[in-house]
């Protein structure tokens, strides 16, 4: 008997001995997860804009906002995923249009798509299919997702509603953050000190 | 049900909730055969000997009548610990039926009868505390509706209620430092908005951290809740 | 002689105390906000995820295969492991074939209790701790004292003496500083390591997909900076079908540090997908039994809910004197008096104490986002430490067989009301002759003993009322 075997084995007799008849909740009850924050379909744009500032999510509107807030971050050198056509005035900046991970730490700022927009909990997804690199959406300091207002589902189940086969989808929501010193609220460990959403 | 404690050392509470009985009209039988719930053994993990005592408790109160005690720590045991201790024993339907039918005193006057307000009046500032086997009961709220209906009663805020005065029954001997502690934040708590009176719908917690509050010459008054209803009946 | 856990506390030095204390306050107070602000009945939640556990429980043979079959489906390769051994050799094996030499790990508690990185360290293997708090436990030789936020028992001063005794850098004891020189340092580990090791909080059965929580996004990194990644996951953390997830996505964040969601909630399947250039070639998923099959067999089968949340320990008015360390093993807290004289490889006589340090106030269960009865688990545990024996929980416990003949027999009883007496006018002194006696008198007074009053009073005042009659 090899350990899959044993441990089947266990676990069955187990369940025999338990001999329960639980049922699982069904489709009704399960809207007890949707909190108080579900918006209703007209108030998606609205509220996933209020919970992503909410959670120290930046947002920026057009690309004049965008430009903006990358000079006010000093950040030149970046990368941009060419699928997402966006016009930036390439001699103001340092830009790749294919990622290098060799620069993972020099570029200051990476603009990937995101997938969709939870207005629930103020998050945005991503996915491996979608992103062009897995870094250039996790090690530079500022990234930037770009998101369509349309692609905004209302909640979490509505987004785990919509999973594919996809290997790796993130539901991101917010710069990342650490309390593990004191219990106080550090923005910037691993992840992106800056994470800003580019609705469109 | 008077509970052990009463029945050795206080005998004012079990006299109190008996005469708030009397005055709501009930007619109230007191069967000489009782004596302890069960709970002390139970709780050092001595089923055997808890078990025994849990036979003789729901053979005590075997008539079928809605037993009422002056504290939450024994319906608790009445209504969830005894059945812990009987599962699959052969007589565990009597813990099961008397559990149907046991009550903390607050709780029956105001879920059981259906009274929200108390006569009186008692013009201080009480400090109530939220025992822990008031949990899954409605025994802290019911002492709230009957003490804040009373003419002049304040109830002062208590914080931290979720934390335990540290009492746990034998776990106040076993653990004695970490007990002292507990009960120390709980004094602290209580104390802390200036009451008049300190009460309780537990006597075990007040032993507790009432004989702490003894050792330290903290003079505050201490009542159980019945011992505040039944004073102002005087009036 | 004293409980264990008692002296602990008694010797906790008050800046530990201190530490403690504040960090489960806070908390506290965080859950209590984020649950009652977003939900109308947060308890309905609760006893929802309640009951998807327990069919998880009754049906764990079924789930387990089907998430094998849907991970292999999906490309990952799944392992089954008895206990820590076969778990650590496994994931030795898994490196020895990849080549690999260098690991990055995010925190996982059962690689704390198969003890995996002392392991691979005796194969030479490199094995980094990446979440901040863990980082901190590796380079100070310590251990967590809380399963979400391992270093709630140090202040920063010590943190910043730590880092500058690793060459971290200058002294500091500023936090966001502190941060900065972590993420750098850690920055280049994940670059040179070669596996990326991760725990799972759930494991979907339906789809095979495992979730992984964190905010600092140390597992993310992990797995996208290298090219194989191990999960290690204990076969209880299955959910049936994807839609229950957000019963426990919905609960967990908030019980443990009042957030909707953490900072970074990954779904992974398998491998990357064949287009993406970062992340694994070649996804390995470890199922760890090591107890678990003999909990599930057992009395406290319910204790194998527990998705990890911290929020028992947060509220635990024994946990705040004591620490976490006083638990003497991997899970500190109610839940850990649960597991761990169950699971922990010392053994249930070795740590049959933790189910004795408690009040059994129960605000542990109030807390549990999957609303587990640990007050009665604790009660089925002094049971079985009664029953064997184990010296250990008899420790300054009086015994209640003559209590029991007294309490059966009303006429002993009576006549104990009587004798009772003697202690209103024996000097208190004598009745320290009794060990409980004599802990108790050592900081409160005792009540005078009124036996048998009130069964007078009630005679009188009925003859009373016959008389009026």
């Amino acid at each position: 008997m090899n350990s899959r075997e044993q441990i089947l084995g266990k676990v069955k007799a187990a369940n025999q001995k338990l001999k329960g008849n639980t049922a699982l909740p069904s489709d009704d009850e399960l809207l007890l997860a949707r909190s108080n924050n579900t918006p209703r379909s007209d108030a998606l744009v609205e509220t996933f804009c209020t919970r992503w500032t909410g959670v120290s999510g930046l947002l920026v509107r057009s690309e004049e906002e965008l430009i903006s807030f990358l000079q006010s971050q000093e950040a030149t050198t970046g990368f941009i995923d060419p699928a997402l056509g966006l016009t930036i005035n390439k001699s103001m900046f340092n830009i790749d249009s294919a990622y290098d991970p060799g620069k993972v730490d020099t570029y200051q700022f990476c603009i990937t798509p995101a997938i969709q927009g939870i207005a629930e909990t103020g998050s945005i997804v991503l996915n491996d299919e979608t992103t062009p690199h897995r870094l250039s959406a996790l090690a530079p300091w500022i990234h930037i997702a770009v998101l369509t207002e349309n692609s905004i589902v209302s909640g979490v189940g509505d987004a785990i509603a919509c999973f594919n086969n996809d290997p790796s989808i993130i539901f991101v929501t917010g710069p990342s953050k650490t309390a593990d010193i004191e219990g106080i609220l550090i923005e910037g460990v691993h992840g992106p000190g800056k994470q800003v959403c580019f609705l469109i | 049900m008077a509970t052990c404690l009463c029945d050795t050392f206080y005998a004012d509470v079990a006299k109190a909730s008996y005469r708030v009985l009397e005055h709501l009209g009930c007619e109230i039988d007191f069967p000489e055969g009782q004596t302890c719930c069960g709970q002390p053994a139970l709780n050092t993990g001595d089923f055997d000997s808890a078990r025994k005592v849990i036979r003789h408790c729901n053979k005590t109160f075997s008539k079928a009548t809605p037993v009422v005690i002056p504290s939450a720590s024994c319906a608790a045991m009445n209504r969830h610990g005894a059945l812990l201790g009987m599962e699959g024993q052969v007589d565990e339907a009597a813990a099961k039926e008397m559990a149907e039918r046991s009550w903390e005193l607050c709780e029956y006057i105001v879920e059981g009868l259906g009274i929200t307000s108390w006569p009186g009046s008692f013009p201080k500032k009480v400090a109530l505390h939220r025992s822990c086997h008031a949990r899954g009961s409605k025994a802290y709220e019911s002492a709230v509706t009957l003490l804040s209906s009373i003419d002049g009663l304040e109830l002062v805020t208590v914080g931290e209620l979720e934390q335990c005065c540290g009492f746990g029954g034998t776990f106040s001997v076993s653990f004695p430092h970490i007990s002292k502690q507990m009960g120390e934040l709980k004094i602290e708590h209580l104390i802390k908005n200036q009451p008049d009176v300190i009460a309780s719908v537990d006597m075990a917690c007040m032993m507790h951290f009432g004989g702490m509050m003894d050792r330290e010459e903290n003079t505050t008054p201490r009542l159980h809740v019945a011992q505040i209803l039944s004073a102002v009946l005087d009036q | 002689m004293r409980q264990e856990m008692d002296q602990f506390a008694k010797d906790l030095d008050r800046e530990t105390y201190e530490a403690v204390r504040s960090a489960s306050k806070a908390k506290v107070q965080q859950r209590l906000d984020a649950l009652n602000g977003d939900f109308d009945n947060p308890d309905a939640l609760r006893k929802l995820a309640k009951q998807i556990k327990k069919n998880v429980r009754e049906n764990l043979g079924e789930y387990l295969e089907q998430a094998e079959a849907a991970f292999q489906k999906n490309g990952a390769t799944v392992h089954w492991a008895n206990d820590s051994e076969e778990a650590n050799a496994a994931v030795l094996d898994i490196m020895r074939r990849r080549g690999a030499t260098k690991m990055v790990k995010a925190k996982s508690m059962v690689s704390e209790e198969t003890e995996l990185v002392s392991y691979l360290e005796k194969y030479d293997i490199e094995a980094i701790e990446t979440d901040l708090g863990e980082f901190i436990v590796q380079i100070d030789g310590d251990h967590p004292s809380h399963i979400v936020t391992p270093i709630i028992h140090k202040n920063r001063r010590q943190v910043g003496r730590s880092f500058e005794r690793e060459g971290l850098g200058e002294y500091t004891e500023d936090p966001q500083t502190l941060t900065t020189i972590a993420r750098k340092h850690l920055r280049q580990k994940y670059l040179d390591a070669d596996v990326g090791f991760t725990g799972a909080n759930f494991l979907i059965a339906e789809t095979g997909r495992i979730v992984i929580v964190t905010n600092e996004g140390n597992a993310r990194f992990s797995i996208a900076a290298n090219k194989t990644h191990i999960v290690m996951v204990g076969i209880e953390k299955i959910i049936p079908r994807e839609k229950d997830l957000p019963v426990f996505l919905s609960l967990l964040a908030r019980s443990a540090t009042g957030q909707a969601l953490t900072v970074y909630t990954q779904f992974i399947s398998g491998p990357k997908a064949v287009d993406q250039p970062g992340g694994p070639e070649e996804m390995h998923i470890i199922f760890l039994d090591n107890g678990r099959t003999d909990v599930l067999a057992s009395e406290c089968a319910e204790i194998l809910a527990c998705i990890r949340c911290g929020a028992c320990m947060n509220v635990c008015p024994v946990y705040r004197q004591t620490s976490g360390h006083a638990y003497r093993s991997i899970y500190p807290g109610p839940v850990g008096a649960v597991l761990s004289p169950l699971l922990d490889k010392s053994g249930f006589a070795e740590l049959a104490d933790l189910p004795k340090a408690s009040s059994l106030c129960g605000a542990c269960q109030e807390v549990c986002p999957v609303d587990i009865a640990i007050p009665d688990l604790l009660l089925r545990l002094r049971n079985r430490g009664k029953k064997e024996g184990a010296k250990k929980a008899s420790v300054n416990t009086p015994g209640f067989g003559l209590w029991a003949m007294a309490a059966t027999q009303p006429a002993v009883w009576k006549t104990g009301l009587k004798l009772g007496h003697a202690m209103n006018v024996v000097p208190h002194a004598v009745l320290n002759a009794n060990p409980s006696a004599r802990s108790w008198q050592k900081t409160r007074n005792l009540p005078e003993f009124k036996g048998g009053e009130f069964r007078k009073w009630l005679k009188q005042s009925s003859a009373q009322k016959e008389g009026k009659k």
